[in-house]
């Protein structure tokens, strides 16, 4: 098999390399693995390199495995990595996931990938201390791959089509597997899927006192909203995504509850006062339903996500008291794909476990 | 305008509203849509 695309002829020096590259607005600045066609063919794994996964918003350019393939080699990714990258971008051409809106808002939104089953332990991808920060491969070239790829085949270069006001750390790799083997609850999804979440860098979740559920969970939902989250103000696409610590889930479950009750918590606590949220954030351009449009008692607590279900939880990280929260951008929800191994190519999956629709 | 073409509408005639909107006051909002109507009859008078 041979590839489609034309060829650059660069000096033959790490030096040079990341100079054509950053000139060209090909790379997030960092260097990378130069994607020789052989490269290129051994990553995709005999893929068929010009199949459309379909069209990359902003610039609605064709999200091929090619494409892709040469943004995983450039972000250094081995070939194992690569079904996890496509099933991610499948996931995220979902329409519910709005990657229009993820990859060009003012707001600064990162796709999260979550990975769940064995394949993400069998390729090393890492859920345990220090899962969000850098030191693992996996973590940080699929990561990397997916923010290339959105970069390069979608156009969401920074100021021009992703119009991000700050940006944000998660925009250059937000990939985490669940510790499943830590979490009293079971898995986020089963078997070998990805759930991409469209969130904010994570928020700490510090509770060294807390010997008890609703201890941990009163600080979660108070850390969960402040006025100026994007989160629920559009109701209708707003998550919350709670990662707690393993300490964190064990104390949890000790009390007896469960991951529904988990959500329950959190989506009945996570809340501020009408008068409150009157003070700023994006007052008056809410969208509501009727009943919330209606209320007037300043001492009312309206929900910040629709349902229970749309706080999904899992569980990541090591040893220490510390969880966090993700808020999502208010326009986007989260999509699960089964990732495909013969073939890199992704199906559907049941949406995840916190999601039962 | 790449985004036009990638959609295979190059010749859609757009509106264009000057950004922020958020945060100014009534006054300034319609002179904006004032501008915006203006835009809009030069438009469907050019096609």
């Amino acid at each position: 098999m041979a590839l489609s695309a034309p060829t650059l002829e660069v000096e033959d020096t790490p030096e040079a390399l990341l100079e054509a590259f950053v000139e060209r607005g090909w790379c997030d600045g960092l260097p990378i693995v130069p994607p020789t066609e052989e490269r290129v063919l051994a990553m995709l794994g005999g893929a068929a390199a010009a199949r459309s996964l379909g069209p990359m918003p902003p610039l609605w350019r064709e999200a091929s495995p090619q494409a892709l393939a040469v943004n995983a080699v450039m972000a250094g990714c081995r070939p194992e990595h690569f079904p996890v990258i496509v099933a991610a971008i499948e996931a995220m051409l979902d329409p519910a996931f709005n990657l229009y809106g993820v990859q060009a808002t003012t707001h600064p939104v990162a796709p999260l990938l979550i990975v769940n089953g064995p394949y993400a332990r069998e390729i090393g991808l890492h859920a345990g201390s220090g899962c969000f920060g850098p030191g693992f491969r996996a973590n940080a070239t699929i990561g990397r791959a997916i923010r290339l790829s959105l970069m390069n085949v979608g156009g969401a270069w920074p100021g021009r089509h992703d119009m991000a006001t700050q940006g944000s750390p998660a925009k250059f790799s937000y990939c985490i597997a669940e510790n499943e083997e830590a979490s009293p609850w079971g898995p986020l999804a089963e078997g070998d899927v990805v759930t991409v979440y469209g969130g904010e860098a994570p928020h700490n979740v510090n509770d060294h006192v807390s010997t008890t559920a609703a201890g941990i969970l009163t600080n979660v939902a108070h850390t969960a909203v402040t006025l100026g989250s994007n989160v629920g103000w559009y109701l209708a696409q707003s998550q919350l995504l709670v990662v707690l610590g393993p300490e964190h889930a064990q104390t949890i479950a000790a009390d007896g509850l469960g991951r529904a009750d988990v959500q329950r918590f959190v989506y009945e606590h996570a809340r501020l006062p009408l008068g409150t949220l009157k003070l700023g954030g994006m007052w008056g351009a809410q969208d509501w339903p009727p009943w919330m449009m209606a209320l007037r008692d300043d001492d009312a607590r309206p929900p910040r996500v629709p349902a229970p279900e749309d706080v999904l939880v899992v569980v990541a990280g090591g040893a220490g008291k510390h969880s966090s929260v993700v808020p999502n951008c208010c326009f986007s929800r989260a999509v699960s794909r089964v990732i495909r191994l013969e073939g890199a190519e992704a199906t559907p999956s049941r949406p995840p476990r916190s999601r039962e629709v | 305008m790449r985004q036009l073409a990638a959609r295979g509408v190059t010749g859609l005639p757009l509106l264009v509203v000057e950004h922020p909107l958020g945060g100014e006051r009534p006054e300034a909002i319609v002179r904006r849509a004032q501008q915006a109507i203006e835009q809009l009859v030069s438009l469907l008078g050019n096609h």
